[in-house]
């Protein structure tokens, strides 16, 4: 089975009409890690097109945070003044959709998170982190899977442990194709579509086929203007357009 | 500027008002500093009883330069926090703070509250670092900045002087945001 996996789409529907359009087809099924809304400014058709592709997602803090305001009381100023902007604009019926999302999902080829597999909320940034989690994997805390799926860092990375124990980085090749060991663990993160910060402004994403067990990461150009101009109509922080610019 | 204020709240359930500080803030934070006394208001970088310098900072204000925090209550400046960074170069991911609160509300938890809001800024900003330096006599700082996730990393004796012209030992901390980003 080929399954594309997104994460962090953030109400950027150009870049996840992007991406949607580089799939053509190649996929079985959609995943996406989280964070369908916040900080641009196309919530509601985020939300639609998930619905309308037949995307398979979990629940970001920041969806979390759209239906519950409570979630943003730890947000920073601009990220929660992006939840009280996506929450006037929010129709019910797609606020009731990113409330029935589940928090995380077990797969027969992976687990899937948004932040890490025991909170939303947390990052796997530092090795320190990923070590943790690895760990943890290995123990069986999340069921047989030896590939954690997770996003929202907004930056695409592999996290490998051997079968020694070793917990490392794996450098993702220029051509972006990783073929992963049986034997050992991994977490994945496939980036962002909506708002990467990997120094590179295109949306990022990766096609997993869980036969081959390869993962083919995709970087994808959008209309960045037309986000941008979205952004400043419906008087969001400047910061999140210098963000999509800079890809940071 | 759009409206990015948000509450919060004391260890004695004082309510604050957290927001940048924008052009129309030079007069309560101009009564803010004439508050404060000789004492604190000598560690304080630039020369905030000079209104030149006040309207210097209102006139250039640059959020991608100096990002200001100001915490007010009944509308009255109560602290200024700012965070520092350099858009290039060797220090493009470090951000380096500085703060000033109110005596009226030390050690009610009001310093911890603004440099939590500054440590989720900075990884918002992209800053990987934090840096803050100041006298490692202030006891009071340095709990405040350990329990925020700082570590002191430096302490150089007898760099600066005080009011007085008494020598001052430096304490340099330093805090790894990506790895404290936990919290945000």
């Amino acid at each position: 089975m080929r399954v594309a996996v997104l994460s962090d789409i953030h109400a950027n529907i150009e870049a996840f009409q992007a991406v949607v359009s580089d799939l053509e087809h190649r996929t079985d099924r959609i995943l996406n890690l989280g964070d369908l809304v916040g900080y641009n400014a196309s919530p509601n058709e985020c939300v639609e097109l998930a619905r309308d592709i037949g995307m398979h997602s979990i629940q970001g803090n920041h969806d979390q945070a759209a239906y519950d305001l409570s979630v943003a009381e730890s947000f920073n100023i601009f990220a929660r003044k992006a939840i009280l902007w996506t929450r006037s604009v929010l129709t019910k019926n797609n606020m009731l959709s990113l409330y029935n999302l589940p928090l995380t999902c077990r797969f027969t080829y992976a687990f899937a998170c948004h932040g890490s597999p025991e909170n939303t909320h947390s990052y796997i940034d530092l090795p320190f982190q990923a070590r943790a989690t690895l760990k943890k994997m290995k123990k069986g805390s999340w069921g047989k899977a030896k590939i954690c799926l997770f996003g929202h860092t907004h930056k695409r990375k592999i996290w490998h442990m051997d079968v020694r124990g070793k917990v490392a980085p794996v450098e993702i090749p220029s051509d972006g194709t990783v073929r992963l060991n049986e034997d050992d663990f991994y977490l994945l993160n496939p980036g962002s579509v909506g708002q990467p910060r990997n120094g590179d402004s295109r949306s990022s994403y990766f096609i997993f086929d869980t036969q081959d067990n390869t993962l083919k990461f995709r970087l994808v150009e959008y209309d960045l203007s037309e986000t941008i101009k979205k952004i400043m109509n419906a008087n969001l922080p400047e910061l999140f357009a210098e963000r999509l610019v800079h890809g940071t | 500027m759009i409206d990015l204020t948000k509450t919060g709240k004391l260890k004695d359930g004082t309510e604050v008002i957290l927001r940048p500080m924008t052009r129309n803030d030079r007069e309560p934070v101009g009564d803010f500093f004439a508050r404060l006394t000789p004492s604190v208001l000598q560690y304080v970088r630039n020369d905030v009883t000079n209104p030149k310098v006040l309207d210097e900072w209102f006139d250039h204000l640059n959020y991608d330069r100096v990002f200001p925090l100001l915490a007010l209550k009944d509308k009255k400046v109560m602290a200024n926090a700012t965070l520092h960074r350099v858009g290039h170069g060797w220090r493009k991911h470090l951000g380096t703070l500085r703060i000033v609160v109110d005596p009226e509300l030390h050690g009610k938890g009001l310093g911890t509250l603004m440099i939590n809001e500054l440590v989720d800024l900075s990884h918002e900003f992209g800053l990987e670092k934090l840096m803050v330096e100041f006298p490692l006599r202030a006891h009071g700082a340095l709990a405040m900045f350990k329990k925020a996730g700082f570590s002191p990393r430096a302490v150089i004796e007898g760099l600066m002087k005080d009011r007085h012209g008494e020598n001052l030992d430096i304490v340099i901390m330093v805090m790894d945001v990506a790895a404290h980003a936990d919290r945000i």
